[in-house]
């Protein structure tokens, strides 16, 4: 895998570029790290929305104070409600380019630039970051696992064909993200995004990309059995859109 | 009240005398007759709903005075027992309660979405953040 940390230096990448940059943040009870997240984030990339989902924690507060632009969902609504919400400010905030980043520190910084330069170029519309195009050899085997049915899932269901479909690293232009209308607001978005990009019709490209699993990252991730409730609420939302 | 008038049209039923269960279930679904049809009047349900049921109950209160009518339909559809017929007949609608019950759950939780969205998107809107300078209350949206 190529080292992606110097792009950001291309002249590809100019201040003003990076200005129209907005990274997304979902985040639901990620007090003890989002605030690192954002520091790391905005050392980059100076617009970061933070969509604090309703946490019980200082999600909110250890955002703002990182210098993120903090909102906030009064009751939580899902990750997928809560990407839509930030992908609807940063559109509101004039972004030239939307990125979702999870907020469990699970992604690099330095992969957004990789996910970023296709689009950047005019090369295509979307950027999906995947886990397995890249040096995937730390992923734990359950979670192997548990994302390869995913992935399988997509090319049945969505007629997709994507080699992560779960990675919550994504780089949209400003047209597609106009596109983007994720109604399914719990975790079953990802295959719903997937369906919308289809749909939409605008080119996609899957970025290598490298997830750092820590106790913390594994801990705040989906069990075996919220998948299948995943699954159960991604089929039901076909059935009543 | 007019389930009992409904009695006296009816055929007398070859079983005899009401028996209690009888006597409560048409009393008590009258009653729900009469609370229904009222609800349309007094503009707490639509008159389509009112007397859908208004209906449903009088088919309960039918069916309990002369079960043996429920017999007859039950032995042309094929099923054995009118208390069969029933049971299926109300699985069936309990079923297609609980869809339209998540339909609308559905519904509401995607309003609910809009509005905490609207609201988290509007309080941004009027503070300018210090660091970045992003957006100050006088911005529109």
């Amino acid at each position: 895998m190529t080292d992606t940390s110097d792009t950001t230096c291309s002249p590809l990448f100019t201040p003003q570029m990076l200005r129209g940059v907005f990274v997304v943040v979902p985040a639901y009870n990620e007090g003890e790290c989002i605030g690192a997240v954002v520091r790391e984030l905005r050392a980059a990339y100076p617009n970061a929305v933070v969509v604090d989902d309703g946490s019980s924690d200082e999600t909110f507060e250890a955002a703002r104070r990182a210098g993120a632009l903090a909102l906030r969902h009064v009751v939580n609504r899902g990750q997928g409600a809560a990407l839509q919400t930030g992908i609807e400010c940063a559109l509101r905030r004039g972004a030239h380019f939307v990125v979702t980043f999870d907020a469990d520190g699970q992604h690099r910084i330095e992969d957004i630039a990789a996910l970023l330069e296709p689009i950047v170029r005019g090369e295509c519309d979307i950027t999906l970051g995947s886990r397995f195009l890249g040096g995937a050899d730390d992923i734990p085997w359950g979670r192997r696992m548990l994302l390869k049915s995913g992935v399988l899932f997509t090319r049945v269901f969505n007629r997709v064909r994507v080699t992560d479909t779960h990675n919550g690293l994504r780089a949209f232009s400003r047209r597609a993200a106009e596109r983007i209308d994720l109604r399914l607001d719990r975790m079953a978005h990802a295959s719903e995004l997937l369906d919308q990009i289809r749909a939409s019709g605008f080119a996609f490209r899957e970025v290598p990309v490298r997830i750092r699993y820590t106790a913390y990252s594994l801990r705040k991730g989906q069990s075996a059995r919220g998948a299948i409730r995943i699954v159960f609420h991604y089929l039901l939302g076909r059935i009543f859109p | 009240m007019i389930a009992v008038l409904v009695c006296e049209y009816l055929p007398p039923s070859s079983a005899g005398p009401p028996t209690g269960f009888q006597t409560i279930g048409v009393v008590l679904l009258g009653a729900l007759f009469v609370v229904s049809l009222a609800a349309i009047f007094l503009g707490r349900a639509t008159r389509r709903e009112g007397i859908a049921w208004a209906l449903v109950w009088f088919c309960a209160a039918v069916a309990i005075i002369r079960p043996e009518l429920t017999v007859r339909v039950a032995k042309a559809l094929g099923i054995g027992r009118g208390a069969d017929l029933v049971l299926y007949c109300s699985v069936v609608a309990m079923m297609a309660g609980f869809m339209m019950m998540y339909v609308r759950l559905r519904r509401l939780q995607r309003e609910l979405t809009l509005v905490v969205r609207h609201l988290a998107l509007r309080e941004t809107s009027f503070e300018a953040n210090p660091e970045t300078g992003v957006a100050g209350a006088n911005q529109r949206e």
